[in-house]
């Protein structure tokens, strides 16, 4: 076995170049078969622009091996380092969501879906439509009745 | 920004506790029937299947039946607002929970005859009264998932049994009813010889097997000489199974529980040498060698203690009964045994009213599964 490093060359949608480590490329499922054929080109990725590629490399590299580490105080380190590189705006969480998605990268998707939950487990109505764009089609009957159904919820 | 493929949305959704979900439904047209689909509520049920939920128990409140809810992580306590007419006299009692739906029937003890079973989600508001059956239902009554059921979305089954005749000709009268066929069907005389002469007493609910522990005395002797075994009902296949349990477990009462996924027998010892409970658990499902004692709790015999259950943080529920006179019956509460400490702590507000003579306790989860019969449940 080489002692150098295996290095996997990644072309974003928009044209930049990264270099990963092969351990790195290998837990990204979508992937991983080109890696392990040996290619030597730059992987296409048109789903995926640079500065959100630049953000899974850095949450995967922090994170390859460190996830099953048993030692309480890595552990906790990686917990508010997450808590910090998940400051983002909605729309890069999204991205990211999307890059997770595409590249099949289970902890970063398990991680960001979790994050817009947290989210929006608290907020209004009118804020999760805002988040999701999604509009209001309910007629201001159909919506009352809907809303009149959750009076046992206070209690609960 | 454009919005999310919506098996993604689902995916952040089934995250969301049944209460955001409840209200989200208000967000729009598509997310009202994507959070309705019985295939985003068992997604949503498989998720929060992994957390610990939370305790639903009854008690008498000045004779009027109540159940309330304990919530582990809040410390709170908050009696259920339940759409049932309670007269005084009736009693309710909790005979299991599963999937998000608590299984209760109510009894008067003037009139067997005016017996029900209704099925409640608590979150979600939902009661469906299960037809007449054709037997009386106050002997023992069992509650349980069928998975396999409607292509793999599952269903409800209750099974009623009833034991008619004198000893040694008793027959069994088995009923199961199903929430697809929303009816009950003769199973006839099913139930294992052994079973008969006794009541089967509480039920739990273990990878689709309804499981009960009945104990018969063996020694006229001496009136706590048990022998106990377990009773499960295969709640597809609806059939009978017998199991022994290991001979190194006290000979005492066996009281029936879950902990951790795992079925759990809380055997009593009043032996010399221990006076109290051993805690043993069947780590591997069917397997006999499996068994494992846990702990032992030492108890008195005044106030007496018996084992509800453990609650969704691990501990065990029990109700202490002191008597205290003939002219005031007894006084009951409860106290939850945390063994990591080794210690009880109270778990209901001593209340001279309040009686938790028949108290049980199941573990529930919050979800949006419907107990209604499937006619009513729209097809996505």
């Amino acid at each position: 076995m080489s002692s150098k490093k295996k290095v996997i060359t990644l072309r974003s949608s928009d044209g930049e170049i990264f270099e990963v480590e092969e351990a790195v490329a290998l837990e990204w499922l979508t992937i991983k078969p080109l890696v392990e054929s040996g290619c030597t080109d730059a992987i296409p990725l048109p789903q995926v622009t640079g500065n959100i590629l630049a953000k899974v490399i850095e949450y995967c590299k922090k994170h390859i091996g460190a996830s099953e580490s048993e030692d309480r105080k890595i552990l906790y380190e990686l917990e508010s380092w997450d808590a910090d590189f998940i400051k983002v705006d909605q729309g890069t969480l999204f991205d990211l969501i999307r890059a997770a998605d595409y590249l099949t990268i289970k902890t970063l998707f398990e991680f960001t879906c979790q994050t817009v939950a947290d989210t929006i487990k608290h907020k209004t109505i009118e804020e999760v439509r805002h988040i999701f764009r999604e509009s209001n089609d309910f007629t201001p009957e159909e919506e009352k009745e809907i809303r009149g159904k959750s009076w046992w919820l206070q209690g609960l | 920004m454009a919005s999310l493929p919506v098996d993604i949305t689902l995916n952040i959704l089934s995250r969301l506790p049944v209460k955001s979900l409840v209200r989200s439904r208000c967000v729009c047209k598509s997310w009202n029937s994507l959070i309705r689909s019985p295939s985003f509520i068992k997604m949503h049920l498989n998720h929060w299947s992994n957390f610990p939920g939370v305790d639903v128990y009854n008690y008498a409140d000045d004779c009027v039946p109540q159940l309330a809810m304990y919530d582990p992580e809040k410390s709170q306590h908050h009696d259920l607002d339940l759409p049932i007419d309670r007269p005084r006299g009736m009693n309710i009692e909790v005979i299991g929970s599963c999937n998000g739906v608590l299984c209760l029937s109510t009894y008067n003890e003037d009139n067997h005859d005016d017996s029900k079973i209704f099925l409640w989600n608590p979150f979600i508001n939902e009661l469906e009264s299960l037809p007449e059956s054709a037997y009386p239902v106050w002997r023992s009554i069992g509650f349980g998932w069928n998975d396999s059921a409607g292509g793999g979305l599952g269903e409800f089954k209750v099974v009623n049994i009833n034991v008619t005749g004198k000893c040694p000709d008793k027959s069994s009268q088995v009923e199961v009813f199903s929430q697809r066929k929303n009816s009950w069907s003769q199973l006839g005389n099913t139930l294992p010889p052994a079973c008969r002469n006794h009541h089967l007493g509480a039920q739990v609910y273990v990878q689709n097997f309804i499981c009960w522990c009945p104990c018969v005395r063996t020694d006229p002797r001496y009136r706590y000489a048990m022998k106990a075994w377990l009773v499960l009902f295969d709640v597809s296949k609806e059939e009978f199974h017998e199991e022994e349990l290991p001979d190194t477990m006290p000979g005492e009462d066996k009281y029936i529980a879950v902990l951790d996924g795992c079925l759990s027998v809380i055997a009593q010892s009043r032996q010399p040498e221990f006076k109290g409970y051993e805690v043993w658990v069947m780590k591997e499902f069917g397997s006999f060698h499996s068994w494992t004692k846990l702990y032992t709790i030492a108890t008195s015999y005044d106030p007496c203690h018996r084992p509800l259950g453990f609650t969704s943080s691990r501990k065990l529920l029990f109700m202490r009964n002191f008597y205290i006179g003939l002219r005031f019956g007894s006084l009951t509460y409860l106290v939850l045994y945390d063994h990591t400490r080794d210690e009880f702590d109270s778990f209901s507000r001593r209340n001279r009213k309040g009686s938790f003579y028949k108290s049980r306790m199941v573990n529930h989860v919050a979800s949006l599964v419907s107990p209604r019969a499937y006619r009513e449940i729209p097809v996505a």
